[in-house]
C-alpha cells in the first residue's frame, strides 16, 4: 500500500508538471532551489485588489469546493475512524459511531 | 483654487485606475470566466445539487446514499438551504467477538431490524444487519452588514435503533480589506441511541444473561473558531480550532467483548462493551489553496490534528489535485488522503480470563491504533444550461495493529448533479 501511496503522489506531481522535478536533472541545489521558490510563490504575501480576484472566485479556489463530496465524505470517515470533525460543525450525524 | 487642482487630479487617478481596470479584465481570461460565474450567481438564485453514492466494503457493509440539496435566496440579505440525504445500508459488522468456534450465544443484533445472525460458518464475529437512515438538515444564512453572516442550521436523523437532533450558529466576519474572514461557531447534538425492539445493554453484562437498560442518551457541544486568509492572488489558507464535549451513552449496545482463557486460547465468556461516559477532544486544522503558476492546476491541502482524552491522537493528510481540462469547465481530480490514529486506553481485542475486570473495555475495531489511506480520482464536467456534472471513484484501505479483522477495503463511486435555476 505504501509503494500505492507514493506511486499516486509521483503521478501528481507528474501531472502537474512539477518545477521541482523538471528541475531535478539539474541537480539537488536546482531542486531544493525551486521547491524553495514554489513554497515561496504560495506563501508570497501581497495586496490584492478587487479586480485582481479573478481566479480566487473560480470554483476549484474555494476552500470547499465541492460541499457535497465534502459531506459524504465526512460521514464515511466518521463512520469508520475514532475522530472526528475539524474543519465545520454541525451537520447530521449518524449512528454508525 | 488650490482644492480645484486636487480635485481634478483625484479624477485624473480614478479614471486611469477605471481604465487600468478594464484592461486588466480585457486582458485575463480567468476574471472574465470568474465574472461570468459571478453573473450565473446573481442571476440564478436557486441551486439543486444531488447525489448518489454507493459505498461497499469487502465482504461487510454495503451502503446506498441519496442526497438532494436545495438552496437560494429568499430575499437580498437571506439564503436558506434544505438538505435530504436518505442511507440504506445492508452486510455485516464485526461484534468485537474473538473469531473461533463457539457454542456460546449472543443475544444482540447489529444496527437494523434484520437481526443476529451468524454469517462465519457458526461464528459469532460478524453479524448481519440491515437498516435505513433519513435525515434532513436546514442552513440558513442571513447577511446583516456587508462584513458580518449569521449562520443558523438545524439536523434531524433517524435511524431504526438511532435518533439524533442538532443546532448550531455560525459567525463570519470579513476584515475591512476582505483579506481575513473571521469564524466563530457552535454546536449542540443530542443522541438517542438503542437497539432494535428498544433499550440498551448494560456494559460488562454477560451476552447470554443480558441485563436491558432504556434508551442512551448522548449530549454533545462544540466549539469552533477559525480564520481563512487571502495571502496572495493564488494562493488561500484556513486554520480552525474546534473543541468538543460529550456526555452521557457512548457504547455501541451491538459491540461486545470476548475473554479468553490464556492456557487454552478458548473463548470463556461474552461482555457487552463499556466506554467512559464522558470524551473531550480537540482539533487543529489547516487547509491551503494554492493555483500553480501554470494557471490550470490547483492544490487543495489539508492537515489536522485531532486529539482526545480517551488518548485517540490522529493525523489526517488531504491532498486533491484539480487539473483544468479546458476552458469548458472539464477537469480530473486525483485525491490521496492518509490517516493516523493511536489506539483508545480501553481498547482491547480481549480480556483475559483470571484478571480483575477493567472499568472499561472494547474492541471495536475503530478505536484500535490503525492506518488508513484513500486513493480517489473525479472528474467534472459542464452538462445541459447551467448545469454540473461530477463523478468519482475512491478506495479506501485500513490495516489495524490489533483488531482480529486487521484489514478493511472499501470503495466508493459517486454522481452528482448540480443545477442552477
Amino acid at each position: 500500500m505504501r509503494k500505492v501511496v507514493a506511486l499516486s503522489l509521483v503521478l501528481m506531481m507528474c501531472l502537474s508538471g512539477c518545477s521541482v522535478l523538471k528541475k531535478t536533472a539539474g541537480g539537488a541545489k536546482d531542486v531544493a532551489t525551486g521547491a524553495g521558490k514554489t513554497v515561496g510563490q504560495i506563501f508570497k504575501s501581497e495586496p490584492i485588489k478587487p479586480w485582481q480576484r479573478g481566479i480566487l472566485a473560480e470554483d476549484s479556489m474555494q476552500l470547499v469546493p465541492d460541499a457535497m463530496d465534502a459531506f459524504v465524505d465526512e460521514h464515511i470517515y466518521f463512520s469508520k475512524e475514532g475522530s472526528r470533525g475539524g474543519s465545520s460543525i454541525g451537520g447530521g450525524g449518524c449512528g454508525c459511531n | 483654487m488650490v482644492v480645484g487642482v486636487t480635485n481634478m487630479k483625484k479624477k485624473k487617478s480614478i479614471r486611469n485606475r477605471l481604465t487600468m481596470a478594464m484592461c486588466a479584465l480585457a486582458a485575463n481570461p480567468s476574471i472574465v470566466a470568474a465574472v461570468e460565474e459571478g453573473d450565473r450567481a446573481v442571476e440564478n438564485d436557486w441551486v439543486i445539487d444531488s447525489s448518489i453514492v454507493r459505498y461497499d466494503e469487502e465482504d461487510r457493509v454495503s451502503v446506498t446514499k441519496a442526497i438532494i440539496n436545495v438552496g437560494g435566496n429568499v430575499s437580498n440579505t437571506d439564503n436558506v438551504k434544505i438538505g435530504i440525504v436518505f442511507d440504506s445500508l445492508t452486510g455485516a459488522t464485526p461484534t468485537g467477538a474473538i473469531n473461533e468456534d463457539t457454542t456460546l450465544a449472543i443475544f444482540t443484533s447489529a444496527s437494523g431490524g434484520g437481526g443476529f445472525s451468524a454469517s462465519n460458518g457458526g461464528t459469532v464475529e460478524l453479524a448481519n444487519f440491515d437498516d435505513t437512515r433519513l435525515a434532513v438538515t436546514l442552513d440558513w444564512e442571513h447577511t446583516s452588514t456587508r462584513r458580518l453572516r449569521h449562520n443558523y442550521g438545524g439536523a434531524l436523523s433517524v435511524e431504526n435503533d438511532w435518533r439524533s437532533f442538532g443546532a448550531n450558529y455560525q459567525l463570519s466576519f470579513d476584515s475591512k480589506n476582505k483579506i481575513n474572514t473571521y469564524t466563530a461557531g457552535v454546536a449542540y447534538t443530542n443522541d438517542e441511541i438503542f437497539r432494535v425492539g428498544g433499550g440498551t445493554p448494560t456494559g460488562f453484562a454477560r451476552t447470554d444473561t443480558p441485563i436491558t437498560l432504556g434508551e442512551g442518551s448522548r449530549d454533545s457541544f462544540d466549539l469552533l473558531a477559525g480564520v481563512s486568509r487571502v495571502l496572495n492572488r493564488r494562493t488561500v489558507g484556513q486554520f480552525i480550532v474546534s473543541a468538543g464535549r460529550s456526555s452521557g451513552y457512548h457504547n455501541d449496545p451491538y459491540k461486545v467483548i470476548s475473554e479468553v482463557d490464556p492456557t487454552t486460547n478458548l473463548e470463556t465468556r461474552r461482555f457487552f462493551e463499556q466506554r467512559p461516559e464522558d470524551r473531550t477532544r480537540y482539533t487543529l486544522f489547516g487547509k491551503l489553496v494554492h493555483r500553480l503558476s501554470n494557471e490550470r492546476d490547483t492544490a487543495n491541502i489539508s492537515y489536522r490534528f485531532y486529539d482526545d482524552d480517551w488518548d485517540i491522537t490522529s493525523h489526517t493528510v488531504d491532498v486533491k489535485y484539480r487539473r483544468s481540462l479546458g476552458s469548458k469547465g472539464k477537469f480530473l481530480e486525483p485525491h490521496v488522503r492518509v490517516y493516523r490514529q493511536s489506539a483508545a486506553f480501553f481498547y482491547a481485542n480481549s480480556l483475559e480470563f483470571g484478571l480483575q475486570q477493567p472499568q472499561f473495555a472494547s474492541a471495536d475495531s475503530r478505536l484500535d491504533q490503525f492506518t488508513g489511506v484513500t486513493l480517489g480520482l473525479k472528474y467534472g464536467m459542464p452538462l445541459g444550461h447551467n448545469g454540473k456534472f461530477r463523478v468519482r471513484a475512491e478506495y479506501i484501505d485500513q490495516s489495524f495493529d490489533q483488531a482480529q479483522f486487521d484489514t478493511l477495503n472499501a470503495t466508493l463511486f459517486q454522481l452528482s448533479y448540480e443545477k442552477a435555476f
